[in-house]
């Protein structure tokens, strides 16, 4: 074997993944390869942790802290927390209907008062000075 | 008990019940969390989360599938949700806190090859390995990194995986094959660094 293919394998190696045959072949490219065997002793370090990490317990307090915990939620719900929970997009659709309505009435109130003080007041400050000024704002009027 | 009439007797809101699927599946659930965050603490933490959402969502539950599949999919999304906001927590806080932290690892530093001894370099190599090995399954791509907790962690076999990921037999195992091909790249490429 050579050592790309031994270096594509060592994970499974490691893992006792390969059949006994691969695995023999590896062995023996290890035992003669000094760089895929400092690979091999570093991974082998290294996915030790896993084993570590996996052999840990959880404390013996967990449940009772999770049934503690289940308790406050229990007791710290109102029944808007339910409803909400239960009808949480007629809830969004409320809000966005308002928000459309809101948007409406300010869209409104902006193009009446904008029309207000510039189209209207155009009438108070009419300025025709020749015939041409005339055609220009009849033009404009209309 | 049967898992079925546990589950009615949850959503009726029966506590004795739950406190039956806490004994069962609680050590299941602090693995995949471990795997995760690898912190005793933080997986407990999480695992208590998980179950208050098992609690209050239990009638989202249809046992048309199983429902360890269910409450894995849970815990799985409970991790995964946990990590992006400790990602952006830290995307504000970093720029200040690295250039705190390079200060502080000069005068660490100068501190620490004083007074080392053999047992504290052990130790500082061990947390470091630890620490690689952490990064280089943060690095991986999140469904790939999904499947390689559960299998490594969990020892899940590939069909449960699929069901977890709602996806086939055949995407699981070419997941772990990219998983575990990445990881090894990652931490070489982290050794060859080293020397």
């Amino acid at each position: 074997m050579k050592c790309k293919q031994v270096q594509l394998l060592l994970t499974d190696y490691i893992q006792h993944n390969l059949d006994e045959k691969t695995a023999a072949q590896i062995k023996h490219h290890l035992d003669s390869c000094e760089t895929c065997a400092r690979s091999y002793a570093y991974l082998k370090k290294v996915y030790s942790f896993i084993e570590i990490e996996r052999a840990q317990k959880t404390s013996p307090f967990l449940k009772m802290r999770i049934l503690a915990s289940l308790r406050n939620s229990v007791e710290n719900i109102s029944i808007l927390d339910i409803l909400f929970a239960r009808f949480k997009l007629i809830f969004a659709g409320i809000i966005i209907a308002f928000a459309l309505i809101y948007a409406l009435l300010i869209s409104n109130f902006l193009y009446n008062s904008f029309e207000k003080k510039y189209v209207r007041n155009i009438d108070n400050q009419l300025f025709v000075n020749s015939d041409e000024d005339m055609e220009y704002w009849t033009y404009y009027i209309q | 008990m049967d898992e079925v009439k546990v589950i009615e007797n949850i959503k009726q809101g029966n506590k004795e019940a739950f406190s039956y699927l806490i004994d069962k599946y609680q050590d299941y659930i602090f693995k995949i969390m471990l795997g995760f965050v690898h912190r005793k603490d933080l997986a407990e933490d999480l695992t208590q989360e998980v179950f208050i959402k098992v609690w209050w969502n239990i009638d989202k539950y249809k046992p048309i599938a199983k429902f360890s599949t269910w409450l894995y999919k849970i815990a799985v999304n409970t991790a995964i949700n946990y990590l992006r906001k400790e990602k952006r927590e830290h995307l504000f806080t970093d720029i200040n806190k690295q250039e705190e932290e390079q200060m502080q690892q000069i005068s660490i530093d100068s501190n620490f090859k004083a007074h080392r001894s053999f047992e504290a370099d052990t130790k500082t190599e061990n947390a470091e390995l630890a620490h690689i090995l952490h990064r280089a399954i943060a690095s991986l791509p999140k469904r790939q990194r999904i499947a390689f907790v559960l299998v490594n962690y969990m020892n899940m076999n590939y069909k449960d995986i699929a069901e977890v990921l709602d996806t086939t037999y055949s995407t699981v195992q070419s997941l772990i094959f990219r998983a575990k091909r990445n990881l090894q790249k990652q931490l070489l490429k982290f050794m060859n660094n080293e020397m």
